[in-house]
């Protein structure tokens, strides 16, 4: 390898923790589609669910760590994009059932509106999406 | 910002991963410095005038204003 371009140690603790991260959503995403082909019990798809989401904390968590300070800024600032996204999303979502609950003739005005499941999902796809572009834009724009 | 980082490293004969192993960085954000894309953080700039036994002043100098 050309010695000008030859990874440092901490390139390669970041090259690691991408692949571990590929790992991660490749094995949840085999166990979802297998949870969902052949029903299990709910105790399975709770533990499941869980694991996830706690599995995806932990490798974010340990991606911050590894990171220089200029990709950590670069971290930061996409976070920071996808919470403004999905907060704006998550607040109009819900002004939005406010108000059709509000003009729904007949609607019991003393239990709070329905929020609705499929715009919330989209919300949160479109956030994680954001996300990626936001840093490919910044990787890109930092010429990493 | 101007710097004279380049001039340093190849002074010592080290590529930009081995500045970049010895500032705990990644190679990339050395390029990043050394072509003044990058400006460091005040404890980042220390690091680099400890290692190459030189004053922050000595290493960046700020743009001249028009």
């Amino acid at each position: 390898m050309n010695p000008g371009t030859a990874p440092a140690r901490r390139d390669r603790q970041i090259s690691q923790m991408r692949r571990l991260e590929l790992l991660f959503i490749i094995v949840c995403s085999a166990l979802f589609v297998l949870a969902a082909r052949f029903p299990t019990n709910l105790g399975a798809h709770w533990g499941l669910m869980t694991a996830a989401l706690i599995g995806g904390q932990f490798i974010w968590f340990r991606q911050y760590r590894v990171l220089d300070e200029r990709a950590r800024l670069r971290f930061l600032k996409a976070w920071m994009v996808t919470g403004m996204f999905l907060s704006n999303a998550v607040a109009l979502l819900l002004l939005w059932s406010f108000l059709s609950t509000m003009n729904t003739a007949g609607a019991p005005l003393n239990t709070p509106p329905p929020l609705p499941f499929w715009p919330v999902y989209l919300a949160l796809v479109g956030s994680m999406l954001i996300m990626w572009v936001t840093n490919r834009y910044l990787r890109w724009k930092d010429g990493a | 910002m101007n710097n004279r980082l380049r001039e340093l490293r190849t002074a010592r004969g080290w590529s930009q991963a081995d500045l970049a192993d010895h500032l705990d960085v990644s190679r990339q954000t050395v390029n990043a410095l050394e072509t003044g894309r990058y400006d460091p953080s005040l404890p980042l700039a220390f690091k680099l005038a400890r290692l190459f036994g030189q004053r922050i002043e000595d290493i960046f100098q700020d743009d001249p204003q028009p």
